[in-house]
């Protein structure tokens, strides 16, 4: 896909004022508030889909800020910073370039839920498909946030920090060499995100405009897809009993599958997950362990609906078959050498 | 409101309901109900931020350019949104699960796309409205039973706080995470033996004897997703008799031996008293 730059800006003032909307807005918030506030304190509802609903909700509730910030940070690659300001410290060597790309999540602490838009951030300021797919999976792994609360759960203990690290960087580089080798990479993006980008190279108006355009464009693309993956975890969350996954935590190999199935269903946030998955550090080997904490942040199903917004379903097929195959096999090596 | 209307701010709208719900949370002190109180802050913040950024969204006039393009997908001629705009065109983005098939030229995936959209849309329009409405509540007793209480490392991961028997005999900062935590980490947990206990919690049967029940609390570390249950084994006959589970109780006693040999803890808590409790504001440690 060519560099999708920014044509020259023609500023072209508003068909509308923004007094009727501006009041229109107020008033559905003052709504919202009063919904809020009038809602009964006590409800009976099912306990089953109560227990899905919190679930849900405190998967929500914790994403969402993440989310937006990931949004802001997107507007701001996209509209406020000039070109090759990030450019110019990336080396033109294709290799070299993606390598460097998947460690810009150390600049950029966002978890994975705020990486999607931020990597379609990326896609429409020029880089590459393979160099956003790159830094998409690397960034919730390689980031200072992650590190240190990875460190704070389990130490040097095992080289469970070390193999994380880099097993996030050679996946999150095996996959952007992988698709650097696609004869048309614009053809892993869903037609909808294309066109998104088409729409931003025709981009009018002041940059604030700009920026509120890209929000609603971003909320509109991210939200419902956030909606339904933590419906998804919170489903997972009350069907599927934990004891089925722990009774396989002492077999070397179906330790670690157990490990990356609950990785994949789990979608807990890469910035708590070390934390999380140091409940289960006495059951499961260390293998297990670093497979979970490195599929993850990759892919699970809160992720793959987010992801599903920027590509295809048969791009999130291969990716999640190589994450998978190439996180079993690490936590195989890490079994065996441990 | 039109249905393109609906489907350009669909995104911005969620939003606004989420952050308003985030909000009203964390000034009615129940954000604790879904996440660990220590994140309040970024949360808020985030969320102080998404309200403005929304809200804008939602009173930015329309310009002449987006009257001229809308948000028509490639191809598309004018004339069919200006005209009679198709739902599948209009809610194309609603989600990439459709996306992908609204570019799709065969009319049966065009209609497939806009159905999938479609239930998309209501759906999250339908869950915001329950954020909105529906009072907040914390998980339940049958979550500490999947989820196996007192299995986690919580209690024992050496860089947790070590928890020791106090010299002055003061437990009243005790909550369950740290009597459970004393249990599992004690060598010699008979030492607790006449050890006053005072907690509140919910009840889940215990494993080890049907004549005993155990007094729980779900431990957040970060969100209620990955709340762990602990607990301490009550010695109290026929207490399923007088309380479901998941009732709230106040259990006032002392650690005594486990009646039952074959218990995981030779030690349980030999009750005075056992009585129903409010749920607490808050119902989970942290």
């Amino acid at each position: 896909m060519p560099p999708l730059q920014r044509s020259a800006a023609t500023v072209r003032k508003p068909a509308g004022s923004w007094r009727a909307p501006a009041i229109g807005a107020g008033i559905v918030l003052a709504i919202l508030i009063a919904i809020r506030a009038l809602s009964p304190e006590q409800l009976d509802v099912p306990q089953a889909f109560s227990d899905f609903f919190t679930l849900t909700l405190s998967v929500l509730i914790e994403s969402l800020p993440f989310v937006v910030l990931g949004v802001l940070l997107s507007i701001l690659v996209q509209v406020w910073l000039p070109a090759g300001v990030i450019e110019r410290f990336l080396p033109s060597q294709p290799f070299l370039r993606r390598a460097c790309i998947s460690l810009l999540g150390m600049f950029l602490p966002v978890c994975e839920c705020g990486n999607v838009p931020l990597a379609r951030g990326l896609i429409m300021r020029g880089f590459t498909v393979p160099e956003s797919i790159t830094f998409l999976i690397a960034a919730p792994i390689l980031n200072p946030i992650v590190i240190v609360t990875t460190h704070a759960a389990f130490g040097w203990d095992s080289g469970i920090l070390v193999w994380r690290i880099l097993g996030g960087f050679v996946l999150a580089n095996l996959i952007g060499y992988v698709y650097s080798r696609h004869p048309r990479p614009a053809s892993l993006l869903t037609p909808a995100f294309e066109e998104a980008c088409r729409r931003e190279e025709h981009s009018h108006g002041t940059r604030v405009g700009q920026s509120i355009e890209q929000f609603q464009t971003e909320a509109r693309a991210v939200m419902p897809a956030l909606i339904i993956g933590c419906s998804i975890a919170g489903a997972v969350q009350v069907l599927v009993p934990r004891a089925a996954l722990v009774e396989l935590g002492t077999n070397p190999v179906l330790s670690v599958a157990a490990l990356m199935l609950l990785a994949l269903v789990i979608s807990i946030c890469s910035n708590v997950d070390a934390f999380f998955i140091l409940s289960f550090g006495s059951t499961f080997l260390p293998g297990a362990i670093v497979a979970f904490l490195v599929l993850g942040p990759v892919v699970d199903v809160k992720l793959l609906a987010l992801m599903r917004t920027t590509f295809t379903t048969k791009t999130l097929t291969q990716i999640t078959l190589i994450a998978v195959l190439f996180t079993g096999a690490l936590g195989l090596v890490v079994n065996l050498v441990g | 409101m039109s249905a393109e209307h609906g489907s350009r701010f669909l995104g911005a709208g969620l939003i606004l309901v989420m952050s308003v719900c985030a909000l009203w949370l964390a000034v009615t002190g129940q954000l604790g109900i879904y996440v660990n109180p220590g994140n309040t802050p970024f949360i808020v913040a985030m969320s102080a931020i998404a309200v403005i950024a929304s809200v804008a969204v939602l009173a930015r006039p329309r310009t002449g350019h987006e009257h001229e393009h809308g948000d028509e997908p490639a191809g598309h001629e004018h004339d069919a949104l200006a005209g009679h705009p198709h739902v599948e065109d209009l809610l194309h983005e609603v989600d990439g699960t459709t996306s992908a098939l609204a570019g799709d030229p065969r009319p049966a995936r065009r209609a497939l796309s806009g159905v999938l959209g479609a239930a998309t849309a209501v759906f999250c329009a339908v869950f915001a409205l329950a954020f909105l409405v529906l009072p907040p509540r914390a998980i339940s007793a049958a979550v500490a039973e999947i989820r196996d209480v007192n299995a986690s490392t919580l209690l024992t991961d050496p860089g947790d706080q070590t928890v020791e028997l106090t010299a002055n005999g003061d437990y009243s900062t005790y909550g369950l995470r740290e009597w459970a935590s004393l249990l599992r980490q004690s060598t010699h947990p008979e030492s607790l033996i006449a050890t006053p206990f005072e907690a509140i919690g919910f009840v889940t049967p215990s494993e080890d004897s049907a004549d005993s029940f155990v007094l729980t609390r779900f431990v957040v570390s970060h969100c209620a997703i990955d709340a762990q249950p602990v607990g301490v084994t009550v010695y109290s006959p026929g207490w399923d008799e007088r309380f479901e589970v998941g009732s709230w109780v106040t259990v006032d006693g002392a650690f005594a031996v486990a009646p039952d040999a074959s218990a995981v803890s030779p030690v349980s808590v030999s009750p005075e008293s056992v009585d129903p409790t409010p749920e607490p504001d808050v119902p989970y440690e942290y």
